[in-house]
C-alpha cells in the first residue's frame, strides 16, 4: 500500500471519528448535522482511497491512449461512482435533517438537544 | 454455491421490471404536482396501486440486465463477470414483491379513505417507500442495495413526519441521524468489499469467495460482517436499534405503520439473504445473527406484555416476530429459510391487519390509550370479529397462517439442534396471545368506562374495512393451503440451506 | 528515532503533489475539529466550507478530478449555503 493511500485511510478514519463524536457530543442540532456531514465526508475519502493506484492515470480515456496502457495504470473507476452518488445523498439528508430542525424550532424555540427530549416527555 | 445464481444468465430480458419500478417514482411526482386536488391525487394513487399489482404476474423469470453486456468471460479467468445492473426475478422473489404489493394497495386504500384533506404528498411518499423496498428484494448488485437502504431510510421518516405532530418530527430528525450513520456505515462496507473482491455484483462476489480466489475469511470480511450486522439490525428494527424502529411505528398514522412493519421484515429478509450468501465461510456468523433474533423476540414481547398504550402494543409485537423472521433466516438450514421467508409473509398480512383495526377505533375514537376503551363490540362487530382473526393470526393458533409458519420455524429449529430457541419461540408466542387477548377484553368487551357513554361517534371508513376484509380472508387462505406461497419459496430454501453445524 | 526515520523517507520519496496532499490532510483534520467548537454557528458552516475545498483537492490527488469538481460545487456552495439558511430561520449562536 503506498504511503499516500495508507494516509489517506488514515484521515478518512479521524474524520470519522470526528463526524461520529460530533452527533454523539453536543447538544446543538446544527452541529449534529455538521457532524453527519464530517462523517460523510470520511467515508467518500475512504471510498476514493480504494481506488488509488500508485503512479497511476487518471482513469479518463484521453484521445491517443491506448486501451492497454489504460487497463495496466489507471484507478479504479467504480468508487469514483459511488461517491459521486453519495455526496449527494449527503446533500438531501442534510436538507432533510434542516428541515425537520426548523420545524422542531418553529414549536420549541430551541435547537437544543437535550430541552426538545425534555419537553416531548 | 448456489445453482439458483450461477445457472446461465441469459434469461428473460423483458423490460416490465424497469415499469414495476419506474410507475412508483413517476406517480411520486406527479403526486406532489397534483397535491391541491384531492379527488384526482386518490384516484391516480389507487389506479398506481392496482397497475403495480396486476404487472407482478406478467413479468418474465430469470435475470434482468440493464445497460451492458450480461456475461463477460475472458481466457484464463475462472468466473465469469456480469458487469452491468442486474435484477434478480425468480419465483421466491415474484412471492414476496407479490405480497409487498398487494400491502401497498391495501395501505393505498386504507389511506385515501381516512385522510380528509390533502392526501397527495403523503400518498407520493408512499410510492417512494414501496419502491424502495422492492430495489431490496430484487437487486444484485452491493451499489444498488446502499441505495435502496438509503432512499428507504428517508422515505420512511417522510412517512412518519407527515402526521405533522411535533413528536413525529422529533421522532424522525432522531430516525435520520441513526440512519445517517448507518448508511454511512454500508457505504463503508460497499468499499471493503468491492476493494477486497474487485467486483460488485453478489453473485460474481459469492462465488470468488466460495470458490477461494481471494480468503473468505481474512480480517477485512470480519469487519464487513460486523458493519452489516450492525445495517441488518438497523434495517429490520432489531436488537440493539430496536427502541427507534418502535418509536416510528408508535408516532406515524397506523396505515403509515402498517406499511413501515412491511418495509422492516421484507428488508430482513432480503437483508439476511445477502449476508448467508457473502458470509458463509466465517465461522460463527451465523450463531451471532442467530442470538440477535432471539433476543429481539424476547426484548420485544417483554416490553409488550406492560403497555397500555394500542399503538405501542403492536409496534412492540412488530419488533418481536420480526425476530422470529430473523431467526429463521439466520439459522440457514432450508427449513429455517423456508419458515423465516414464508413468517415474514404472512406476518405482514396480519399486522397490517391489526394497524389497520387501531386506525380503525382511533378514527371512530379518537384515542389509543387502552384505559379509555372498552365496550366498543356492540359499536363495530365487523372491526372486532376481523380484529380477533388477526389476533389469533399473530399468537399461531391453527387454522391461520400464523401457525403453518411457527410451526415451520420451530421444526428448524429443533431440526438444527437448537431446543432453546424451538421453546423461547413457544413461550414467545404464548406471551404475544395474553398480551392481545388483553388488549381485546380491554377495547371491546368490558362495560364502557364513563367518559364514552353517550358519544356519538363517526363511522368507519369502507376503504379501511375492505381491506381488513381482504386481510384476513389472505390469512385464512394461507393458513389452509400454505403451499400457494411455499411453493414459491421453495428453491431460495433448497439453494441456500446448509446444515447448522 | 525509527519513526523519524521512516517520516523523513515518506517525504523525501513522494512527490510534490503529495507533499501537497499531506498538508492538506493536516488542514482538513485540524478545520473539522474547529468547525465543532464554535460558538457562532455561521463560522461553523464557512469553516465546512473551507474544509470541503481542501478535501477536493484531496480527491484531486488521489486520481478522480470529476470528484474534486463536485465537491467543490457542492461542499463550499450547496451546503453551507442549506445549512445556513437553517441557521438564518432558527439562532445564530449556540445556548449554553
Amino acid at each position: 500500500m503506498s504511503p499516500l493511500q495508507f494516509w489517506a485511510y488514515m484521515l478518512s478514519v479521524a474524520l470519522c471519528a470526528i463526524g461520529i463524536a460530533g452527533m454523539l457530543f453536543f447538544d446543538n442540532l446544527i452541529k449534529k448535522v455538521i457532524g453527519f456531514t464530517l462523517l460523510s465526508d470520511g467515508v467518500n475519502v475512504m471510498l476514493t482511497a480504494t481506488g488509488y493506484l500508485e503512479r497511476g492515470i487518471v482513469p479518463i480515456l484521453l484521445p491517443g491512449a491506448t486501451t492497454a496502457e489504460f487497463a495496466a495504470r489507471a484507478g479504479l473507476v467504480f468508487p469514483i461512482g459511488i461517491v459521486l452518488t453519495n455526496i449527494v445523498i449527503g446533500v438531501s439528508t442534510t436538507a432533510i435533517m434542516l428541515a425537520l430542525t426548523m420545524k422542531l424550532y418553529r414549536k420549541y424555540g430551541t435547537l437544543s438537544a437535550s430541552k426538545i427530549l425534555k419537553e416531548v416527555r | 454455491m448456489p445453482d439458483m445464481w450461477e445457472t446461465a444468465r441469459a434469461l428473460g430480458n423483458v423490460p416490465l421490471i424497469a415499469v414495476l419500478i419506474l410507475i412508483p417514482l413517476v406517480m411520486a411526482v406527479v403526486l406532489n404536482l397534483l397535491y391541491k386536488n384531492d379527488k384526482a391525487s386518490r384516484i391516480s394513487a389507487i389506479v398506481a396501486g392496482t397497475a403495480v399489482l396486476f404487472l407482478i404476474p406478467l413479468i418474465g423469470e430469470g435475470y434482468h440486465w440493464f445497460a451492458g453486456q450480461p456475461i463477460i468471460s475472458y481466457p484464463g479467468s475462472p468466473i465469469q463477470y456480469a458487469l452491468s445492473l442486474e435484477y434478480v426475478f425468480l419465483a421466491p422473489q415474484r412471492i414476496m414483491v407479490l405480497t409487498l404489493a398487494l400491502m401497498f394497495f391495501v395501505t393505498i386504500l386504507s389511506a385515501t379513505s381516512e385522510i380528509e384533506r390533502r392526501p397527495g404528498p403523503y400518498l407520493g411518499i408512499l410510492m417512494l417507500n414501496f419502491m424502495a423496498t422492492a430495489i431490496v428484494l430484487l437487486v444484485n448488485d452491493v451499489y444498488h442495495l446502499w441505495i435502496a437502504v438509503e432512499i428507504a431510510s428517508l422515505a420512511a421518516v417522510g412517512l412518519a413526519a407527515s402526521t405533522g405532530e411535533p413528536v413525529a418530527h422529533n421522532t424522525g430528525l432522531k430516525y435520520l441521524f441513526v440512519g445517517g450513520f448507518c448508511v454511512a456505515l454500508l457505504a463503508i462496507i460497499v468499499s471493503l468489499l468491492v476493494g477486497y473482491t474487485g467486483v460488485s455484483n453478489l453473485t460474481d462476489m459469492s462465488l470468488i469467495l466460495s470458490k477461494g480466489l481471494v480468503d473468505p475469511s481474512s480480517p477485512v470480511m470480519y469487519v464487513a460482517f460486523g458493519l452489516f450486522v450492525l445495517v441488518w439490525a438497523y434495517a429490520g428494527g432489531l436488537i440493539p436499534v430496536h427502541p427507534i424502529k418502535s418509536e416510528l411505528y408508535r408516532v406515524s398514522m397506523p396505515h403509515a405503520a402498517g406499511f413501515l412493519q412491511t418495509q422492516s421484515k421484507f428488508m430482513i429478509v432480503g437483508i439476511g439473504v445477502i449476508m448467508l450468501r457473502l458470509f458463509a465461510g466465517l465461522p460463527y456468523s451465523r450463531a451471532i445473527m442467530v442470538a440477535i433474533g432471539v433476543g429481539t423476540m424476547i426484548f420485544g414481547v417483554t416490553m409488550a406484555i406492560i403497555q397500555d398504550d394500542f399503538r405501542r402494543l403492536l409496534a412492540y409485537h412488530a419488533i418481536s416476530q420480526g425476530g422470529y423472521v430473523a431467526t429463521g433466516i439466520a439459522l440457514g438450514t432450508s427449513l429455517g429459510i423456508m419458515g423465516g421467508a414464508f413468517h415474514a409473509i404472512n406476518h405482514v398480512i396480519y399486522k397490517t391487519a391489526l394497524f389497520l383495526g387501531c386506525g380503525a377505533v382511533m378514527y371512530r375514537t379518537k384515542t389509543a390509550s387502552l384505559k379509555d376503551l372498552g365496550g366498543l363490540l356492540r359499536e363495530m362487530p365487523i372491526e372486532a370479529f376481523l380484529l380477533l382473526c388477526s389476533m389469533f393470526a399473530i399468537s399461531g393458533i391453527p387454522p391461520l397462517n400464523g401457525f403453518q409458519s411457527k410451526v415451520r420455524l420451530m421444526e428448524a429449529g429443533m431440526e438444527a439442534g437448537l431446543p432453546e430457541v424451538t421453546i423461547i419461540m413457544l413461550l414467545v408466542s404464548i406471551t404475544t396471545f395474553v398480551s392481545m387477548f388483553k388488549a381485546f377484553y380491554l377495547i371491546f368487551l368490558r362495560p364502557k368506562p364513563q367518559s364514552m357513554i353517550g358519544k356519538q361517534l363517526p363511522k368507519v371508513p369502507m376503504g379501511t374495512r375492505v381491506a381488513m376484509i381482504i386481510l384476513v380472508f389472505l390469512c385464512f387462505l394461507l393458513g389452509f393451503f400454505p403451499e400457494l406461497a411455499t411453493s414459491y419459496l421453495e428453491p431460495l430454501a433448497r439453494e441456500l440451506g446448509r446444515p447448522w453445524v | 528515532m525509527s519513526l523519524l526515520d521512516e517520516l523523513v523517507a515518506v517525504l523525501v520519496s513522494s512527490t510534490s503533489t503529495d507533499i501537497i496532499a499531506y498538508v492538506l490532510m493536516i488542514l482538513s483534520v485540524l478545520g473539522a475539529i474547529a468547525a465543532l467548537l464554535q460558538k457562532d454557528l455561521i463560522r461553523a458552516a464557512v469553516i465546512v466550507g473551507a474544509e470541503s475545498v481542501a478535501l477536493a483537492l484531496i480527491f484531486h490527488v488521489l486520481l478522480a478530478p470529476d470528484l474534486a469538481l463536485t465537491q467543490a460545487v457542492v461542499g463550499t456552495a450547496l451546503l453551507p449555503g442549506v445549512i445556513i439558511i437553517a441557521i438564518y430561520k432558527t439562532r445564530r449562536t449556540e445556548e449554553d
